[in-house]
């Protein structure tokens, strides 16, 4: 059962949302938007208001800008005052056709214009005004309008009460989780480096998988902003979550290393031996990769390297018994290309050996 | 901070300006949206005007890309929602579908906005369903009124100051170019007298990284511009990928040069400087290259100085000059001069790349 589980995560949800990092903010979502409905049904808001009070909390969790969490809370509340300025006046203006349309146009053009001086105003801006054009589309008194104001602010004070305070996210475990998570990601690169035959297909692949990886890496860079810890600062002191990021660039660099070096010397025929027991010792070494993925995420799995080790020694000493290096100018080259394979293979065990030595809430165990 | 923003202002609120004219354009989209649902009296008037604000994007290949997806996500997520509504009629299940669709649609939103638009489209008509007996001809309506909103949109990034993604692609891709230079130049700094701390490194690197999305992001856009020709847009597609092999390649050296062992050895040192110097002026060339085609400095030629180079570490490697060097630093010295040479490599093509782009391939 864990085993078809598993493998649902893998092929369905993993390409996704790795991590359950979306599920779990969509979820809080419904859950914020459902309390704020029932709450405005037993606060006594007629039917036909209560969509107001929906349309508060859902632009409240769908509109989100801002790249630390006091930042989001900031865009949250400006887009909530925002709107609770502004709707009564469309509601309003609306009445008059010729004024309202000139009105709509400068909205438009604010809305439009304005995240050319300000970062986040692109993302709210658009909340603003699809909210305003439904309040535009039914005119009445401005009071009326007021009073969709009052509904629209407790929606959205339910929604960001639940979102930022009730139902906040835990920083060191979103941390491990996306660590582990970056790692899962770059071990699948991994592996689809040392698999792939150089063919188109498995070259777009490649690029899909990589892209995946470094989108992981992003992730976890934003996560660290959103929790206030700046991810270059200190990069090299090897401590806590920076330590982290920094081994996982070097993990990623790493990977990229031995992907531009997997195909050496596809044409000759000398070297057609050492490339098959270099596949296999990439396919071997992936196995480490999900070691230490766990390793991230739970602080438990030992990692062995001696035999990694050992077949890499064992390759480089092959190599240079092959001494193409000083045959002629061709084989030259392919023996830079394999040389700078194993070294590829060479530097992502000495990253192995780092990550291994890191955790993320602190220094080397 | 005001004082930045007034800057901006200042900077932007000009008829020449792009964003000016991207929010005049969307303004003037936007109320003709909302006077067309007005005049031809459509039953939910909002929907038409939404589709507008949601596509509009500063090119003309960025409001296609979205227009696109927009429609596509609208009309499967309609007949989705009409299907439902034809074979489930307990409303309890209808509110459960609800809210499965609202939640799939902001778990899906960042992934892929086509299914962000369909699970939206299909959570509306399923809503409309429980309060109306009507509730699936509003999936008809939604879909007329987004392939409307849709064209007032295109017509009006066509219509006003259209602007053309790829008018822009020159600029984007010497910022690019530069930005790879920039990292290029610190990676050199980092390996030839060191003390440039990996944060410095790192930074400029994510800057090239950003600078590599937008330009990409360009390309796509550009690429689904009507007016280009097929074998352009393949060579746009090949060009992007150039670019990401130099970052790729950039990526690399920078592991390089963190295991430099003390940089390079002395009797290839100059030689070192010289190939490292070249490629610099490679991309000063590259960069200057893809902003002026046709009056830029002599190509320099980067093949015929590395395999100079290559001889003279040959020779030294016969000498026994490295006899006593740790094979760590031996392979360390060795994987540079490969990415060294690839990366000269990539330059070329894509130097090659643009030539292609701007007069064919067969010239």
């Amino acid at each position: 059962m864990n085993k078809i589980i598993s493998d649902f995560y893998r092929v369905f949800i993993h390409p996704v949302d790795p991590g359950l990092f979306m599920t779990k903010y969509a979820a809080k979502c419904i859950v914020a938007c459902v309390i704020a409905l029932v709450l405005a049904h037993f606060a006594g808001i007629a039917s036909k208001d209560i969509a107001w009070s929906v349309y508060g909390s859902v632009v409240v969790v769908l509109f989100r800008a801002g790249s630390t969490l006091k930042k989001r809370k900031i865009v949250a509340a400006t887009l909530c005052l925002s709107l609770a300025f502004l709707v009564p006046i469309s509601t309003y203006i609306a009445n008059y056709s010729i004024i309202s349309v000139v009105y709509l146009f400068i909205l438009s053009f604010v809305v439009f214009f304005a995240p050319a001086i300000g970062g986040a105003a692109a993302t709210t801006g658009v909340a603003v005004l699809i909210v305003n054009l439904i309040a535009y589309n039914s005119p009445d008194l401005f009071s009326v309008g007021l009073y969709r104001s009052g509904c629209i602010l407790f929606g959205a004070t339910i929604s960001y009460l639940v979102i930022f305070y009730l139902w906040p996210m835990h920083p060191e475990k979103v941390l491990s989780k996306a660590g582990g998570v970056a790692l899962s990601d770059i071990g699948d690169y991994f592996r689809a480096v040392a698999g792939a035959g150089g063919s188109k297909k498995d070259q777009e692949e490649l690029s899909v998988i990589h892209e995946r990886s470094v989108e992981s890496l992003r992730r976890y860079r934003r996560f660290m902003e959103t929790m206030n810890i700046d991810p270059v600062k200190e990069l090299g002191k090897y401590e806590g979550p920076s330590a982290l990021y920094a081994l996982l660039i070097r993990m990623l660099e790493a990977v990229v290393g031995l992907s531009n070096s997997t195909h050496f010397a596809k044409h000759s025929t000398i070297f057609s031996g050492l490339r098959l027991k270099f596949s296999q010792l990439a396919l071997q070494s992936s196995i480490i990769f999900d070691l230490l993925a766990v390793n991230v995420s739970t602080g438990k799995g030992q990692v062995d390297l001696s035999e990694l080790n050992n077949g890499i020694s064992a390759l480089e000493r092959e190599l240079l018994d092959l001494g193409a290096y000083k045959k002629d100018e061709g084989l030259r080259d392919e023996f830079l290309e394999a040389w700078g394979a194993l070294y590829g293979l060479r530097n992502l065990c000495l990253e192995f050996d780092e990550m291994s030595r890191v955790n993320v809430g602190g220094g080397p165990k | 901070m005001t004082k930045g923003i007034l800057h901006r202002f200042r900077k932007e609120f000009r008829l020449d300006s792009a964003p000016f004219r991207h929010a005049v354009r969307a303004a003037i989209a936007i109320t003709v949206a909302v006077v067309a649902s007005n005049f031809l009296d459509l039953r939910h008037a909002v929907w038409l005007p939404i589709s507008v604000i949601v596509i509009m994007r500063p090119s003309v290949g960025g409001t296609l890309r979205l227009g696109w997806r927009r429609l596509w996500g609208t009309v499967l997520g309609a007949l989705l929602g009409i299907l439902i509504l034809f074979f489930v009629n307990s409303n309890h299940v209808l509110i459960g579908l609800i809210v499965l669709s609202f939640f799939l649609m902001i778990l899906i939103r960042v992934y892929s906005y086509t299914a962000f638009s369909c699970f939206l489209t299909a959570s509306v008509i399923l809503l409309l369903g429980v309060v109306f007996v009507d509730g699936w001809q509003f999936g008809l309506e939604r879909i007329l009124d987004t392939v409307l909103g849709i064209g007032i949109g295109v017509a009006a990034s066509f219509g006003v100051w259209p602007n053309m993604a790829r008018k822009n692609l020159r600029t984007k891709m010497s910022v690019l170019i530069h930005a790879q230079a920039v990292h290029f130049e610190m990676l050199t700094k980092s390996y030839l007298e060191g003390g440039v701390s990996e944060s410095e490194l790192v930074a400029t690197r994510i800057e090239a990284a950003q600078e590599l999305d937008t330009c990409a992001e360009a390309f796509r856009e550009a690429c689904a511009e009507p007016g280009l020709r097929a074998w352009q847009r393949d060579n746009l597609t090949r060009l992007i990928r150039v670019f990401t092999r130099m970052h790729s390649l950039l990526m690399t050296m920078s592991t390089i040069i963190r295991r430099g062992y003390g940089g390079p050895l002395s009797p290839i040192a100059d030689g070192m400087k010289n190939v490292l110097q070249m490629t610099q002026q490679h991309y000063d060339w590259l960069e200057e290259y893809s902003l002026n085609s046709d009056n830029c400095m002599i190509h320099p030629d980067f093949e015929v100085g590395v395999n100079d180079f290559m001889r003279a570490v040959g020779d030294a490697r016969i000498r026994g000059d490295f006899e006593d060097v740790p094979i760590e630093r031996r392979n360390n010295i060795s994987a540079f001069i490969w990415n060294i040479r690839s990366l000269g490599g990539e330059i070329n093509r894509a130097g090659r790349r643009l030539c292609e782009l701007r007069y064919g391939r067969n010239e």
